[in-house]
């Protein structure tokens, strides 16, 4: 039977129509803007915790990962660092660390969460003298603004999203991986989405999740994530 | 000399970071950028400014250099400036105040201030702002001193024009002030392949030693700034002589001039009388065009040294690191990011401790090798000029976007 025009435009539209759902990956930059509010203290943290935008709490938990290191660092988030190193307390540090962000929806569960950590700290000592940091060792609010860019890179199957994981730079999987995690409006660019929702590969989707990016570097990261999809390739490929 | 090419930077940094350039530059094709600063020769600004404009123009951005012009009175008022800005106490006269607005007006009769987005470094031209030829350019104020603890009375003769620009940009967080615009932290850079920091043969590098009468044999401590009290030159000698006490080794104290510092020749002469004909201290008084000189000298060093009192951000720790040596630096300003404690160098806070790391890192050739090479990768991470590119042609992009955090850019340029 011969295909008419209208089933033949129907199939175009609907071929062109998956295609433009194909993955586009993203590359982001950063510069640092300095929010000029600074703390010596842990009140003055916490105010300044209350006060500043989401991209500072953004900045001071997640800039860490995109720096060369030379030694494993003491802390990836810079408030547990600060309060560790530049005010003693050290406890209070290594709880502050310990905030899974895997397990934060948003920027402000995050907030919230180093919130409560500090004024539950301070409710039980809050006989004690407050510390202060040294004048050199001040703390300063920074944030990012970020651009994002689109790569000419765009996968339409699982292949394609294998080869170009490969090839990404450490900029881009950031920005898949941490920032789209966090800001709903980026959601759908999170390759566990795409890869779900797009694809189909529901369990892959579930495995890619559970990998905590947070204790993980940008590289055993992206190693990982291509071991994973290049497993369920093979799989595939053995049971077709 | 044939003009700089970004891509013959590729083989340093990579293809990604190349690439990465191209792709920002590309939503800025064409944008007028205009930098003012105040002297062409001298100084870490003016070296900056050589290296990064061709490479912006090669990014396809229509940028521009302008040096202002000042009477020597003009620079022994903004080098007073400069200093009260980084801390010294200064009283900022009328006078002072006369000579700087004075200069202002002849600077903005005489330069072409129009641009897209116009650059202007320090204080001394930082007046051109209460000339701008339009209110839809963007005008930012990049700051690059020391202003963690201005002289209160300096920081309110400048503020006045500083809180009219659109955006400033410090070298470190601590150097932030209090001003109703966005301030960004960009730190400076060094250019790869420069004379300053290319690749030399070593028989250039024995050449400058020998020219220079600096034993090849024996360690070599080096120093390389203008000579300026906040770069703490007397100190130097003063820890050299602790040193020599029970080491062999010997000093290089290596500076130039530049035309905005009226200071230089009386530091000078000092530096000489406190070295007094100690064959072992070499001070050399360089010309600006000294360039693969001063990267001899880096090169041949065992130990390198700045060990300022004041820095916003010490350009040869930078192209020392670069170079694979150690660095003591003091511990201020921007130094203290640039140097990694224990890791690139030492940061040092008095003679004696500069003096007690030289002699441990004189005997401890294996740290002095670990430490180079730190310092060689951390500056290839973060403080070379592409980065410092990359930063600029974000800023772009900043300033006419003030309240976003995230900006997305839905298409390719």
């Amino acid at each position: 039977m011969q295909e008419s025009q209208k089933g033949r435009d129907s199939r175009q539209e609907s071929r062109l129509a998956r295609e433009a759902q194909g993955f586009t990956f993203y590359t982001e930059r950063r510069l640092v803007e300095i929010t000029g509010r600074k703390a010596s203290d842990l009140k003055e943290l916490l105010q300044g915790l209350y006060e500043v935008s989401g991209s500072s709490i953004f900045y001071h938990t997640h800039q860490s990962f995109l720096q060369r290191h030379f030694t494993v660092p003491f802390y990836r988030n810079d408030f547990a660092t600060w309060v560790a190193e530049a005010l003693g307390e050290e406890g209070l540090g290594e709880r502050l660390a310990s905030i899974n962000i895997i397990d934060c929806s948003s920027i402000r569960e995050l907030r919230e969460l180093l919130i409560w950590t500090i004024e539950d700290h301070l409710r039980h000592h809050e006989t004690l003298e407050p510390r202060r940091a040294h004048p050199d060792e001040v703390f300063y609010f920074s944030k990012s603004k970020s651009f994002v860019f689109p790569t000419n890179r765009i996968a339409h199957t699982l292949e394609e999203f294998a080869w170009h994981l490969t090839q990404i730079s450490h900029h881009s999987l950031f920005y898949h991986v941490f920032v789209t995690r966090l800001l709903p409006y980026n959601r759908d660019r999170d390759f566990s989405v795409w890869v779900s929702e797009e694809l189909g590969k529901k369990d892959l989707a579930i495995r890619m999740r559970q990998l905590d990016p947070y204790v993980r570097t940008l590289e055993d990261l992206k190693n990982d994530l291509v071991s994973l999809v290049a497993e369920v390739i093979g799989r595939e490929e053995t049971d077709a | 000399m044939s003009p700089k090419r970004l891509d013959d930077y590729e083989k340093v940094v990579g293809r990604e970071v190349i690439e990465e350039l191209h792709l920002v530059a590309g939503y800025l094709r064409g944008t007028k950028m205009l930098h003012v600063n105040s002297t062409r020769l001298g100084g870490g600004v003016a070296e900056i400014l050589n290296q990064m404009v061709p490479l912006l123009e090669d990014l396809g951005i229509d940028c521009k250099w302008l040096v202002i012009k000042g009477s020597n009175n003009f620079f022994q008022v903004t080098k007073q400036l400069h200093n009260a800005l980084q801390g010294k106490p200064v009283e900022i006269t009328s006078g002072m105040e006369q000579v700087y607005q004075e200069h202002t007006v002849l600077n903005a009769d005489s330069l072409d201030l129009e641009g897209d987005f116009v650059i202007i470094h320090d204080p001394q031209p930082a007046g051109l702002i209460t000339h701008r030829p339009k209110e839809t350019s963007n005008w930012v104020w990049r700051c690059h001193i020391d202003l963690s603890s201005p002289h209160p009375e300096a920081w309110e003769f400048l503020q006045k024009y500083v809180v009219k620009y659109d955006a400033s940009i410090f070298s470190m967080p601590a150097f932030s002030q209090e001003l109703p615009h966005g301030q960004y932290l960009i730190e400076p850079s060094i250019d790869p392949l420069s004379d300053k920091n290319r690749d030399l043969d070593p028989a250039f590098i024995s050449g400058v030693l020998e020219q220079y009468g600096i034993d090849p044999e024996k360690p070599i401590i080096t120093q390389v700034s203008r000579f300026d009290y906040m770069k703490d030159p007397l100190g130097v000698i003063q820890a050299f002589r602790q040193v020599k006490k029970r080491e062999n080794c010997q000093l290089v104290l290596a500076g130039g001039s530049a035309t905005d510092d009226p200071e230089g020749s009386e530091v000078l002469e000092k530096v000489k009388a406190q070295a007094d004909h100690d064959p072992d201290i070499h001070v050399l008084e360089l010309p600006p065009d000294s360039d693969l000189e001063i990267n001899a000298l880096q090169r041949a060093s065992t130990i390198i040294l700045q060990k300022s009192l004041k820095e916003g951000f010490g350009l040869t720790v930078t192209e020392a690191m670069w170079k694979g040596k150690p660095v003591l630096g003091g511990a201020v300003g921007g130094i203290r990011r640039q140097i990694i404690h224990g890791f690139t160098g030492f940061l040092v806070r008095s003679i004696e401790g500069t003096a007690f790391r030289i002699r441990q890192l004189l005997h401890d050739p294996g740290l002095r090798k670990r430490m180079g090479e730190n310092g060689r990768a951390h500056v290839q991470a973060n403080y070379l000029i592409t980065r410092h590119l990359k930063d600029y042609l974000l800023l772009m992009l900043a300033v006419q976007r003030p309240q976003e955090d995230i900006v997305n850019f839905f298409f390719s340029p």
